[in-house]
């Protein structure tokens, strides 16, 4: 379990607070989407749940264990992070360096490792690119590498901090599969930092973040309730919600809050023209 | 000023066994003050492609003419002047920042074109406020700044040197939703009210239908097709056998007219016009 415990942060002594007095408790298993848009603390928030940023107030908590000076390393070998840009991430010159680099530094034998990196592969269905260049690979190829380099590492927690923001669509969907996967498969906690409401939608709770506060806690369903009062906090409804609203409004009886266009489609075949 | 390519071919690492030919035989015509999206997925050379509208890289093989300008076979001169007109905003901010703070980075650029400096002194603040940045940010340190910060700088600095042609490579990679919608509006009026010749380097096909006049996709080095959004939405098939998607709105209508029945009768699609077709079915459904 995750826990913010009224947390503050403030890069200078003499700068605004980036996150202020944040209390959250993330369940085992659970997977979380922290949303808000540039500035709203979100990036903070993410780089304090692995102790890369320590609070200025307040604690953070991880499995009973209080982050500290005495602690940060054990406890990011349960919390594995993904970043923004592939690009930065990596230094081996083959996929298979790439993966070994983080087990060679914690001294996992050989015969452990090779097991290791080629379930960890396998779980991001990367096995076969096991002796590639990563620089030859797709935007969405390397940033599975990247998460199979986390995987290798066997955390319980996995944070993606903005992790699509810089693909394509294709490579979008790859990695929101990946998640659905891994968090369905293995029962690993998932926390995506992200401003995209399409991704958030996988989630089982969202927690949406402006100017250093909680602004929204819930389940995406009923995030998009909010509508076009989402943008206030610099999200974008997305499609569907938009279309969903403009029905609303002119009084169709739609049930449920889609998350998905097929969602809603589909109720509407329901509703509408079965009969 | 209008950019030609003639069977432009590109070769990196020409005759060793390294040899990657990313350009083959690219014929286009960018018409001065037009907005022209580039798309194609990983490896259809688009960056490749941008890197010879400044002449970064230039031809292996054809010819590139820029304004009255040819490639190759352009002096050092020319090729400065080229760099002065086409303006490159790169995807990394971070790879084209490297002064101690943001007023020295704006001044480089223009310094280096040989531009008055007083003069363009007093252009700053305008500068910093046509992108959405604060007066404040010229003594801070480029590398104190925000992802989109940085991009909103290099922006400016870009600007600056008063390029007729701006060539953008992702500029909305890695902002927040608002951030995107505010930048794409700062280029649709660049485009409008100062007739700039925009080309826009994306994979995302939403942005490139939506303000684009016309839109080349890229396939493996080759021009695919080079269409306005609206010839290019019929092709969807095309587009997702070379790894593009279709915009979501496009997709979405699709999935409507399969499944509802819907009669699509409007020429563009978006969020307004696909709910005003769903509640004229709904109502007529309705009642019928």
């Amino acid at each position: 379990m995750i826990q913010f415990d009224q947390v503050s942060y403030q890069y200078k002594s003499n700068s605004p607070y980036v996150l202020n007095d944040v209390n959250l408790s993330i369940d085992e298993g659970e997977w979380v989407s922290i949303l808000g848009q540039n500035g709203s603390g979100k990036s903070t928030a993410a780089k304090l749940l692995n102790g890369l940023l320590r609070p200025v107030e307040g604690r953070v908590i991880i499995d009973d264990t209080e982050i500290t000076d005495d602690t940060v390393y054990q406890v990011r070998r349960h919390v594995g992070m993904v970043f923004q840009n592939p690009e930065n991430q990596f230094v081996g010159t083959t996929v298979l360096d790439d993966v070994a680099f983080g087990l060679e530094n914690i001294g996992v034998p050989r015969e452990e490792m090779i097991k290791r990196i080629d379930e960890s592969l396998k779980q991001v269905d990367m096995l076969e690119y096991k002796n590639h260049e990563p620089t030859k690979l797709s935007g969405g190829q390397k940033q599975r590498i990247a998460i199979a380099s986390v995987l290798a590492m066997r955390p319980e927690i996995i944070v993606f901090d903005e992790a699509t923001s810089m693909l394509d669509p294709i490579g979008k969907k790859e990695i929101i599969e990946t998640m659905r996967y891994l968090h369905e498969q293995y029962n690993l906690t998932i926390i995506t930092i992200t401003h995209d409401l399409n991704e958030a939608a996988y989630s089982d709770r969202v927690i949406t973040l402006h100017n250093g506060s909680i602004w929204f806690q819930g389940t995406p369903r009923h995030l998009f309730q909010y509508g076009e009062k989402l943008e206030e906090v610099g999200l974008e409804p997305t499609l569907i919600t938009k279309v969903y609203h403009s029905l609303k409004r002119e009084s169709f009886a739609v049930k449920e809050e889609p998350l998905h266009f097929k969602e809603l489609v589909d109720e509407l075949w329901t509703l509408y023209l079965k009969t | 000023m209008d950019i030609v390519f003639e069977n432009v071919n590109y070769t990196y690492q020409p005759n060793t066994p390294f040899s990657h030919q990313a350009l083959k035989d690219i014929s286009l015509e960018i018409k001065s003050g037009s907005f022209v999206a580039i798309v194609g997925h990983t490896g259809s050379g688009k960056s490749t492609l941008l890197q010879h509208l400044n002449a970064l890289l230039q031809p292996t093989s054809g010819r590139i003419t820029l304004g009255n300008t040819e490639l190759p076979g352009a002096d050092h001169e020319q090729i400065k002047t080229i760099r002065q007109r086409v303006g490159l905003l790169f995807q990394y901010p971070e790879h084209q920042l490297f002064e101690e703070t943001v007023k020295k980075e704006l001044l480089f650029g223009p310094k280096n074109f040989g531009f008055d400096l007083k003069q363009v002194e007093t252009e700053l603040s305008e500068a910093l406020q046509e992108v959405g940045l604060d007066e404040s940010a010229l003594g801070r340190s480029p590398f104190e700044l925000s992802g989109g910060q940085m991009k909103r700088v290099a922006l400016a600095s870009m600007l600056l040197a008063k390029p007729q042609v701006l060539v953008l490579d992702e500029p909305t990679a890695g902002l927040d939703p608002l951030g995107q919608k505010k930048m794409m509006q700062l280029f649709q009026s660049l485009h409008e009210n100062k007739q700039h010749t925009v080309v826009l380097v994306t994979h995302n096909m939403d942005d490139a239908m939506k303000y684009a006049e016309k839109v080349v996709v890229l396939n493996q080095g080759t021009v695919d097709c080079f269409k306005s959004p609206r010839e290019l939405i019929n092709e969807r098939e095309r587009l997702k056998a070379i790894g593009l998607e279709v915009p979501e709105p496009v997709e979405f209508v699709e999935y409507m007219k399969a499944h509802l029945g819907v009669l699509w009768e409007e020429e563009d699609i978006n969020e307004q016009t696909i709910s005003r077709t769903l509640i004229k079915h709904l109502k007529g459904g309705a009642t019928s």
